[in-house]
């Protein structure tokens, strides 16, 4: 029962935490959505499966939050790359002020109980 | 991607689950989840250098990527919502007033009672009166934008939903024709149109040749600049016109500025040049 308990939390969690992870990850400049993929695999405890990234990507050009090109790639076929828009960097500020409120909220309440 | 005969049934039944799992989606496109998949198997396939790939080797990519069924429920959150703040309170009390479709499209019906035939204005008023009555209502039942998602909806939400969305297509319609009606009801007023296109004409008279021509040339003109002036609205960005429209500004898509601007060209020349010949 516990351990259901922790599992669908832990669902419950990465499903917020996926999309400002994704939002982060292009903070460093334009990625394809391979290497997206790819570098929330190495985020320890992120455990997501590497076709989430997909379908969140299309959501996030939908609200104009990236935006995205077609370039060519040497290694093959033309890539798409995203990159965060105007309103994607100005809305991740805000998330990530929220985030780490979050985060001090939370580890002051873990404190106070210890 | 080469592939084996194997493999490549593997493929396309994968991409059919992903098509699957996103329907009914319209926030998200099936189709460029498809290909941003496609990419990823040509990139871990890339990898692997050239030749055919079977289909226990695409397996283990598509593996890797997981069930679709299950992407959708893991990176499925609401979009975070931005708690209150100067800016968070902006875009609320921007979600939260009522829609710009509805105000127009009075202002529209208004000029319309004003200037045109009376006889079909009142039907418009009533959807427009039912658009703003829905809005209400469904302000009064839930938050400002989680409105038009929330599933599944009770039977009294589902017949606010109906009479909301049919009243802001009705709407949307009005918008888009508002300033070709207008001018249809200034051209069957008496007095009203002539003057512009023929400096008057006797009362009682019959009207001169070629009116209703030049009044259907006046109104697709019209009818052009206007939709000119929507497509720089709509391809603004988050311009007031999307923050008033509220959930309906789903309905403007990322085609809609360039279709805008190319009917609406396409009319103002079809004007001019019906106007010289």
């Amino acid at each position: 029962m516990a351990s259901r308990f922790v599992s669908n939390w832990q669902t419950q969690a990465r499903k917020g935490i996926l999309e400002l992870s994704v939002l982060n990850a292009l903070r460093g400049g334009r990625m394809y959505g391979y290497e997206i993929a790819k570098r929330l695999q190495e985020v320890p405890g992120l455990m997501v499966v590497e076709g989430t990234v997909y379908p969140i990507m299309s959501r996030l050009e939908k609200e104009e939050l990236v935006t995205s090109s077609l370039e060519p790639s040497p290694e093959g076929p033309a890539r798409k790359y995203y990159r965060l828009s105007e309103d994607g960097e100005a809305s991740l500020e805000r998330i990530n002020a929220v985030w780490a409120e979050i985060i001090e909220g939370v580890e002051s309440l873990r404190r106070g109980s210890e | 991607m080469k592939l084996t005969e194997g493999a490549q049934r593997l493929w396309e039944g994968y991409a059919a689950d992903v098509r699957r799992s996103l329907a009914g989606r319209d926030d998200i496109d099936a189709d460029d989840v498809v290909a941003g998949v496609r990419e990823h198997v040509e990139a871990e396939l890339g990898a692997r250098g050239a030749g055919r790939t079977t289909a226990e080797e695409l397996s283990d990519v598509l593996a890797r990527l997981g069930p679709p069924g299950d992407w959708v429920d893991a990176g499925d959150a609401a979009a975070p919502s931005i708690p209150d703040g100067p800016g968070a309170r902006a875009d609320d009390l921007a979600a939260r007033r009522w829609p710009s479709v509805a105000a127009l499209a009075f202002t529209v019906v208004g000029a319309t009672l004003v200037l045109g035939s009376p006889w079909w204005a009142p039907g418009w008023g009533a959807l427009v009166l039912a658009a703003v009555v829905a809005r209400v209502a469904l302000e009064g039942q839930s938050g400002a934008e989680a409105e038009l998602t929330i599933s599944p909806p009770g039977p009294l939400r589902r017949l606010t939903l109906v009479v909301w969305w049919t009243a802001v297509l009705a709407a949307a319609v009005l918008l888009l024709l508002g300033p070709a009606a207008v001018t249809w009801g200034a051209a069957q007023t008496r007095g009203a149109l002539e003057p512009i296109l023929y400096g008057g004409r006797p009362d009682g008279g019959p009207r001169p040749a070629g009116y209703w021509r030049a009044t259907g040339l006046v109104m697709a003109g019209v009818t052009g600049l206007w939709w000119l002036v929507l497509s720089a609205a709509t391809g603004l960005g988050r311009t007031p016109l999307r923050r008033a429209l509220g959930p309906a500004a789903k309905l403007i898509g990322r085609r809609t500025p360039v279709t805008l601007a190319v009917a609406g060209s396409a009319l103002v020349i079809l004007a001019l040049t019906g106007g010289l010949l």
